[in-house]
């Protein structure tokens, strides 16, 4: 059984047919990776599992059990956690309080899971009493990242993570994302930078104006003429 | 014009007690504004009705003797049913008219916030009339309920709403002490203090309290926060739960300290306390306090230099100077493009 099972989901922006039967799967442990172009449906899909979208036709399920039912909020609880496109971090709340909303839905201590996140990204231990707004845009996606992780979550969603961010600050963040994956987190990657995402990834999807168009193994995805003229800019 | 300084510190001291009650109201537009971008012009009512449901209480305890008993007891339960009443009234008034309308254009909820607004005020006002109606309706020309019952429904609705202006018993008196040569009387000291105290709690809920953080990070990206896991109807309910009481504890104090209330006595310092929100920043919790003391302060100010029937002059001036060269008052930020 796969961790996550995304099986034919149709989702609408009012009349418009945003994802015409999208399905997919991530086995634990995996980094999977979304690839496509703007518009394609890459972000609605994310939301659409992460709950802040339903879908009106299709089912998502999540360890087995449907999450038809949930709100969104109720996920985080489940075990999937979400790093938002444009990072969404709580611009005028604390670096430390922005962590810590990643944890609310934890009642134990998360002073270990501090100092893992602090580990893994020391500029935020350095900035933890400064406002997030005030951070950089690369400081921003890590205090993002390491906000969706302070929920332990298992399956962990991340939307464009590399998106507006320095060439140099790209290749930090795809090894980050290496490492929490190493760590145990299975991750599902949106990415328009496709070549990057397909280097960490083990498998990938190419959606298309709201359909997965192919699906393969990275490697072989890497190697698609298709892919390569469309997503890698190799001709 | 001779320059009287005791009667100058006098007008300050009235200024600070008049803008603790307006701090006090714009709180809870700025809050609600905080969570959902809208103007809550239904606030005002919720401030009437939290000395409404006060007197109402206040009048029970006197009748059961316990008034009397221990006066510090009733008092304070009186505040407390004022605020609980209240924070019922903001609850119920957000899941009836303010939810149902999250989704539509802008304009929508303030539309419905301006019709509960009449709502209550009208309730208020001819609930005896309306108990006295529908006790009086007949079946086929038998009266529905006994002839007790109608007099005891409607005095009970007569003790708590109605056409006349309500009066609640004098229980502070003018006494008091001088500050220099300037006379300060006990109910002011307490209004201040009340106040105050209730504001730094308020504060300290915000700044360090699961609650308080839930409530700004919704207030931020309702998206994002529902990802972090929190209920954000229920963030957004808890949120009108503490700005109507923060009003109900002002409606108490209004009927305690100045003893009259009436249907409509939430109109000026409603209007009033949203000036003082928009002065301090709206969305600005602490904004809203200092937006509430300054405008206090800037009425008697004024009214040193201009009669003092120039009161709402100088207060809605004010905001419409605000409104015209800072309209993100004292404390506001810059509004971010997700806000707009």
């Amino acid at each position: 059984m796969a961790l996550l099972e995304v099986n034919d989901i149709h989702t609408y922006y009012g009349n418009i047919h945003a994802l015409k039967g999208v399905s997919l799967s991530v086995e634990a442990g995996e980094i999977v990776s979304l690839i496509g172009a703007n518009g394609a449906g890459k972000t609605t899909t994310l939301r659409t599992i992460s709950g802040l979208l339903r879908p009106r036709q299709g089912s998502i399920k999540f360890k087995g059990e449907d999450l038809a039912s949930f709100p969104a909020h109720d996920l985080v609880y489940k075990g999937i956690s979400m790093v938002p496109e444009g990072r969404g971090v709580f611009s005028r709340l604390t670096v430390q309080e922005n962590l810590e909303m990643g944890a609310y839905s934890r009642k134990d201590n998360i002073a270990s899971d501090l100092e893992r996140i602090f580990g893994i990204f020391p500029r935020l231990k350095e900035r933890r009493k400064q406002v997030a707004g005030t951070l950089s845009g690369g400081e921003q996606q890590m205090l993002a990242t390491g906000r969706a992780l302070m929920s332990r979550p298992s399956l962990l969603l991340m939307d464009e993570p590399s998106m507006g961010l320095a060439p140099i600050l790209v290749e930090g963040i795809f090894d980050t994302i290496q490492e929490i994956n190493q760590e145990g987190t299975t991750i599902l990657l949106v990415e328009q930078n496709a070549l990057m995402a397909l280097q960490v990834a083990s498998r990938g999807y190419v959606l298309q104006t709201g359909e997965v168009v192919l699906e393969d193994t990275a490697e072989n995805l890497r190697k698609n003429q298709m892919v390569q003229n469309a997503y890698l800019g190799i001709q | 014009m001779e320059f009287d300084f005791t009667r100058f510190a006098e007008q300050l001291i009235n200024g600070l007690t008049v803008g603790s009650f307006y701090a006090l109201i714009a709180l809870g537009y700025t809050m609600v504004y905080g969570v959902l971008t809208m103007i809550n012009f239904a606030h005002g009512e919720i401030f009437m009705m939290g000395a409404y449901i006060g007197l109402f209480s206040l009048n029970r305890m006197v009748d059961a003797g316990l008034y009397e008993r221990s006066p510090i007891t009733a008092i304070i339960l009186t505040f407390l049913a004022g605020m609980a009443g209240a924070a019922l009234t903001g609850v119920t008034i957000e899941r009836l008219a303010y939810r149902p309308l999250r989704r539509a254009a802008r304009l929508a909820p303030l539309i419905s916030a301006i019709g509960i607004s009449i709502f209550l005020q009208e309730f208020v006002r001819i609930l005896p009339a309306m108990g006295e109606q529908v006790m009086g309706l007949r079946i086929a020309g038998n009266p529905i309920f006994p002839p007790g019952w109608q007099e005891a429904v409607i005095g009970v609705l007569e003790d708590f709403g109605g056409v006349q202006v309500k009066t609640y018993p004098g229980i502070f008196t003018t006494d008091g002490f001088y500050l220099g040569e300037v006379y300060v009387t006990y109910s002011r000291v307490i209004i201040l203090v009340i106040s105050m105290l209730t504001m730094v709690g308020l504060w300290l809920l915000v700044k360090f309290s699961r609650l308080g953080k839930a409530m700004r990070a919704v207030s931020e990206d309702k998206d994002v926060a529902a990802l972090m896991g929190i209920n954000v109807n229920r963030v957004i309910s808890q949120t009108f739960l503490i700005g109507s009481a923060l009003a109900g504890l002002a409606g108490v104090m209004q009927g305690m300290f100045y003893l009259q209330i009436r249907n409509t006595m939430g109109f000026v310092p409603g209007i009033k306390a949203f000036t003082a929100a928009v002065l301090g920043g709206i969305g600005n919790i602490p904004g809203a306090m200092l937006g509430g003391y300054t405008l206090g302060l800037a009425e008697v100010i004024g009214i040193q230099f201009l009669p003092a029937i120039y009161k709402d002059v100088v207060a809605f001036g004010l905001l419409v100077l605000i409104l015209i060269f800072k309209p993100t008052g004292i404390l506001g930020e810059a509004l971010t493009e997700k806000k707009m």
